[in-house]
């Protein structure tokens, strides 16, 4: 009986050694797989970014009905992708007109807005230039993508579907938006959780410059270097 | 014109391109493109040391989880592979562990299926010994049966060889046995005590046999058997001598006392009313006495011819006397 107990138990040993090795170098392969698949998935996304930004460079003046075109395929495309948005440069002395400019295409109730103080994150005053959303779409309209709680919450009813809402106002979009200018590069801000009308999912902002057309981007980029970009 | 420098760069930036991606998604797309089962995904930006963490799954199957600071659990059987990706400047540091599912997806079965197969088969032969060992035991507990049935048939057979068949009382051998009438001579010789056995004769039983039959004579036999029996003492042996003969033995009697015996013996069969056949049959007996005195130094072959020759007397002179003791010469201090 014992010894009939022990050779079970040797047998189970050598077997599960075996089993082990197997199931190692099984989870090794599907590892290394899926850490290629997450790569590739980062990867197309930054490609996103700059294909938007080539849309910006080849169309030259942006057109929001071309825009949502361009948008929507996107989305299709890309499940994790949220939402694209048009963030223009707007200096301080050319507000009125640019509201008026917004208007008159359509979006009556366009108008630069600074998010309200938050105590958590400091909003950030004295600035010459705005960098408000004019064009944006995103996978459901319900949806409030900016700004985020580290951020400063603001009512998704306030914001209508962010239009407007001067991502310049906030220290971290900030941060990357003109490191991105300086660079050239794509740069992500960190993962912080989206402000949703339910459930909670972690998102990231991927900026890319946009620059006069004719104007190039020097080098560095987001794992393949920086492309140029123009404006209008 | 070449934009090179910062300053440039500023001057002329128009504005941004910006997407906003679900992280989660993004990870959990890929995942679902590999279709790795049972794998758990922890993904942390590792730019800032406070940076976000996330559990995106935990290898438990089609449940997702996302939390804040969850730290990157340790896998199942230490299985843990750890990789590097980066978007938009920021490092993330992606954490793929088998979980669960990982180990339910049957690699590990095989271990537990040897095991099980080898306690099986020690299971049963251990049963199988049990069961071998049970079987003897059974085999001995009927031989210790047997055993004892044969002892007890022994016993039987040898109550059937000291039994008379006919009157169910001791045959010869069973009143030698049974008596121990050497021993009991010899006992009552060392404890001066006397010693005295009758022996009873059927009168005429030849006639009875011609008259009525074996059958008739059969039935004397045991009612005479019978009658004797009633008239001895429960300590007194009684046996069938042979023939139409029986023998008492009365340990401790004296001579009188035989005789009062004797006499009981002769008026219990002579008191008999035995029917054959519808008609009644005689019975009648003569007794024999004999006495073993101390000091006599008397055999107990000696004895019994002795009381076989009073009965004889008795039985010549029956008309007169049905008792007959020993009396042809002296036998101890006793005379005839």
């Amino acid at each position: 009986m014992v010894v009939g107990v022990g050779v079970s138990i040797v047998a189970y040993e050598v077997v599960y050694a075996r089993e082990s090795e197997t199931a190692r170098n099984a989870f090794e392969r599907e590892a290394e797989d899926l850490s290629q698949a997450v790569t590739l998935s980062v990867r197309e996304a930054s490609e996103t970014v700059r294909a938007l930004q080539n849309f910006f460079t080849a169309t030259g003046a942006p057109d929001e009905e071309a825009f949502a075109i361009f948008a929507f395929r996107e989305l299709q495309a890309h499940e994790g992708l949220e939402s694209l948005e048009w963030i223009p440069r707007v200096p301080a002395a050319e507000r009125d007109e640019f509201e008026a400019h917004a208007q008159s295409e359509g979006q009556t109730t366009f108008s630069v807005r600074v998010a309200p103080r938050d105590e958590a994150q400091p909003l950030v005053s004295g600035r010459q230039e705005f960098f408000p959303v004019r064009f944006r779409s995103s996978r459901t309209d319900s949806v409030v993508v900016q700004p985020t709680v580290d951020q400063g919450i603001v009512e998704a009813a306030d914001l209508g579907v962010g239009l407007g809402l001067d991502l310049g106002s906030y220290a971290a979009p900030l941060e990357a938006l003109e490191q991105a200018r300086d660079t050239g590069m794509l740069i992500a801000t960190a993962p912080t959780p989206l402000v949703e009308v339910e459930g909670g999912n972690w998102g990231a902002d991927l900026c890319a410059g946009l620059q006069q057309r004719g104007g190039g981007i020097g080098s560095g980029g987001d794992g393949g270097g920086g492309d140029g970009g123009g404006a209008s | 014109m070449a934009v090179a420098t910062v300053a440039e760069r500023r001057e002329a930036l128009t504005g941004f391109a910006v997407a906003v991606f679900r992280v989660d998604e993004l990870v959990r797309a890929a995942a679902r493109s590999v279709g790795a089962d049972g794998l758990g995904l922890h993904v942390v930006d590792t730019t800032a040391p406070d940076s976000a963490s996330m559990l995106l799954f935990d290898g438990g199957g089609a449940r997702v989880m996302e939390a804040m600071g969850v730290a990157a659990p340790e896998g199942r059987f230490g299985l843990v592979q750890t990789s590097e990706t980066v978007l938009g400047g920021r490092s993330w540091a992606v954490t793929v562990f088998a979980g669960d599912m990982f180990e339910r997806a049957g690699r590990f079965l095989l271990p537990y299926a040897a095991l099980a197969v080898g306690l099986i088969f020690t299971g049963m032969l251990a049963a199988y010994f049990a069961v071998v060992r049970g079987r003897g035991r059974r085999v001995e507990a009927l031989v210790a049966l047997r055993t004892v049935q044969l002892t007890q048939a022994q016993a039987q057979l040898e109550r059937l060889a000291e039994t008379d068949a006919l009157t169910g009382l001791f045959n010869r051998r069973g009143i030698r046995r049974q008596a121990e009438l050497e021993l009991e001579l010899a006992r009552a010789e060392r404890e001066k005590r006397s010693f005295s056995l009758t022996i009873a004769d059927l009168n005429d039983f030849k006639q009875v046999n011609d008259t009525h039959g074996h059958n008739a004579g059969d039935d004397v036999l045991r009612g005479v058997a019978q009658a004797l029996k009633e008239a001895t003492r429960p300590y007194d042996s009684l046996g069938r001598w042979g023939g139409d003969e029986f023998l008492v033995v009365i340990p401790g009697a004296t001579e009188r006392e035989a005789m009062t015996v004797a006499a009981r013996m002769e008026a219990a069969v002579s008191a008999l009313r035995l029917a054959s056949l519808g008609r009644t049959v005689p019975a009648r007996i003569s007794v024999g006495t004999a006495t073993a005195v101390p000091g006599a130094g008397m055999s107990l072959d000696a004895l019994i011819e002795q009381a076989d020759a009073s009965m004889y007397r008795a039985k010549r002179g029956r008309k007169d006397r049905a008792v007959e003791r020993s009396g042809s010469r002296r036998v101890g201090v006793e005379t005839s």
